[in-house]
């Protein structure tokens, strides 16, 4: 939530520009590193049954 | 099998070819929502028929494939045919990046697939929802008997749907297909509504696929369970709100969803809201009053059956609920009635702090402890929310009035370990929010990419199921294939096996997947009243559970019934029947 935020507020002020897609590109990355590493023993398993069983 | 593949054929052409009539004089002329009211059409049509050959006791393929190729003929008679128009793949391949479509046909050739070789295995389904199409099936008619599970007389609109797709070859084999059916409404409805606020094709395509390899969706639409079709009756009456339908259809969505689940019923209210706040949008042209009268008619029926039904059974419309929620013998109350502003606060907490990020189990149907939503949901779908509120009126309005669903769902339902999947058409807005961030930049495309490859792989087997359970059920040939919950052991050969009452028990499984085993119910709570009842009945073996092995161990210790394998009990004097010796002499 926190993170969100401060992109939201980033964005009031660089609001489409470079530094903006920068900005949101790595939020986004971010939060597919934290949900993934949540994820992740499952993810691995998961990987594991379904490409090498 | 040959003459049921044929009723199948028969009535699936006439009811495909009588929701394309009904769809000609009721569509709205927006493209991807009627593409999801035609889908719409044909499930409510399909439902219909199932219930009313159920209850004029005709429930049968012959009886359904004579009924559907005597209206197949009279649509043909009519020119129904040459009204057809095939939606144009050209136009979709101008409109839509290749790699987008490769990718959305590969989900839906890996659902397709998936409707092959599983067999219905996620626990409620096989606990409470599927005894009613096998018993009913094997009765061929619809009977006051939905089976002894605690919830089974909760609507079974879905079922009619699963009914549609079994009855004709006696088999559960294509099962799963209804699901993928509404699987195929939802994507629908997703790029209908992405259109309505302003995407372009090719993002609001990517918004539906989005949405559509959610982990949730993707394992609902094998899984025989009723979210992922309430989610998409939900999504399309939307979809038809915003592009102004008429009342008879939007009524269709509200009594087919009522029908499935009372769930959709909690999420009206945001419905009501959106109906009201594009009510100066413009409306396309009225179907005229027959049409209207025909599909508020079909509304009523699919909708209020169940209820009815309960009231006339039970004496209760919300039955096995109650003035204090649906409680358990035990004391347990499993379901509140009534909103709560306490589980209202519990519900978003529990969903913002913990089920977004699925770190405590694995993929699976039911939402168990997260919300499923997957990675792209929850990293692109979050960040995008704020600036599309920003920038789009009708993204807030649309966000606006699924908020108001989302809490009316939540104040509704208990906090308990399940609770995000009455929810599921939420994660619609965020998906379309994350294509339109998708749209302006290439690095949010490429991790959607990568997400939706993680969720289509990672969503392949359940955390419930192992590997080995999987390959139990594809190694199996198609006309034996059964999930392997019953454990080895269980008496195979026995034409009938009784049910004691109690939750927990995959009965469905019973039956068999060409429902050839008859399933005698028992409700009774003292071991020589159960021994008479299998007596009477003449059934050697009775299926236990949890609860009911407490009464079923007691007859074990009284001398006159004795335990087998696992949760099966048997009468002293039964002896499993020895394999009938094959013609080659080859067991």
């Amino acid at each position: 939530v926190l993170l969100v935020a401060l992109h939201w507020g980033f964005s009031i002020f660089w609001r489409r520009t470079r530094a903006w897609t920068w900005a949101t590109s790595a939020l986004c990355a971010g939060l597919m590193a934290i949900y993934l590493y949540g994820q992740l023993p499952f993810a691995i398993e998961a990987l594991r049954w379904n490409l090498w069983p | 099998m040959m003459l049921g593949l044929l009723w199948m054929l028969l009535a699936n052409a006439a009811c495909l070819l009588g929701a394309h009539e009904i769809w000609l004089r009721c569509r709205t002329g927006q493209a991807a929502a009627d593409g999801a009211l035609f889908l719409l059409l044909r499930f409510a049509l399909a439902s219909g028929a199932v219930l009313a050959a159920g209850l004029a006791g005709a429930l049968t393929g012959a009886a359904l494939g004579i009924a559907g190729a005597a209206a197949l003929g009279a649509l043909l008679l009519a020119g129904a045919h040459r009204r057809v128009r095939l939606p144009s793949l050209r136009a979709l391949r101008e409109r839509v990046p290749m790699p987008l479509l490769i990718l959305a046909g590969a989900f839906l050739v890996r659902l397709l697939l998936q409707v092959w070789v599983l067999s219905p295995h996620v626990g409620d389904a096989i606990c409470y929802h599927l005894p009613k199409v096998a018993e009913w099936i094997q009765q061929g008619r619809i009977t006051a008997e939905t089976g002894v599970d605690y919830r089974s007389p909760f609507p079974g609109g879905f079922e009619l749907f699963e009914i549609w797709w079994s009855v004709f070859l006696h088999h559960d084999l294509l099962i799963e297909a209804a699901g993928v059916e509404t699987w195929l409404m939802a994507f629908a409805a997703v790029l209908a509504l992405a259109r309505w606020a302003g995407l372009p094709h090719a993002a609001a395509f990517l918004a539906a696929l989005l949405f559509g390899a959610i982990p949730v969706m993707l394992m609902q639409a094998v899984g025989t369970l009723n979210d992922l079709p309430v989610a998409a009756i939900f999504l399309a009456g939307t979809a038809l709100v915003v592009a102004r339908a008429h009342p008879a259809i939007l009524l269709l969505a509200v009594g087919t969803g009522l029908g499935v689940k009372p769930t959709f019923g909690f999420a009206l209210p945001g419905l009501l809201v959106l109906a009201w706040l594009v009510r100066r949008e413009p409306a396309p042209p009225r179907p005229g009053r027959a049409c209207a009268a025909g599909l508020a008619l079909l509304a009523v029926g699919l909708g209020s059956y169940w209820y009815v039904r309960n009231a006339a059974l039970y004496g209760n419309p919300i039955h096995p609920g109650g003035r204090s929620g649906f409680v358990l013998p035990n004391g347990k109350v499993v379901q509140q009635v009534g909103p709560s502003l306490l589980t209202l606060k519990e519900n978003l907490r529990r969903t913002i702090d913990s089920r977004v990020y699925d770190f405590h189990l694995g993929y699976n149907p039911t939402c168990e402890m997260g919300a499923n939503w997957g990675p792209a949901v929850f990293a692109l779908g979050l960040p995008a929310l704020l600036p599309a509120l920003r920038g789009n009126r009708r993204f807030r309005i649309l966000t606006f009035a699924m908020a108001v669903s989302l809490l009316a769902v939540y104040s509704l339902v208990l906090s308990d370990r399940w609770f995000t999947r009455f929810a599921l058409f939420v994660p619609a807005i965020l998906c379309i929010a994350a294509a339109d961030l998708a749209a302006r930049i290439r690095a949010v495309n490429l991790l959607a990419a990568a997400a939706l490859g993680l969720q289509f792989v990672n969503t392949l087997a359940g955390d419930r199921m192992s590997v080995d359970d999987y390959s139990a059920i594809y190694r199996q040939p198609w006309r034996e294939r059964r999930a392997p919950m019953l454990g080895t052991g269980f008496p195979e050969r026995e034409p009938a096996i009784a049910s004691l009452q109690g939750g927990g028990l995959f009965i469905y499984l019973l039956y068999g997947p060409g429902f050839d085993r008859r399933v005698v119910y028992i409700r009774e709570s003292e071991p020589e009243a159960v021994v008479a009842a299998m007596r009477r009945q003449g059934v050697a073996v009775v299926y236990g559970s949890r609860e009911a092995n407490a009464v079923l161990k007691r007859g074990v210790e009284r001398g006159i019934l004795k335990q087998d394998v696992g949760n099966f009990f048997s009468l002293p004097e039964w002896k499993e029947p020895s394999p009938t010796p094959s013609p080659s002499g080859r067991p």
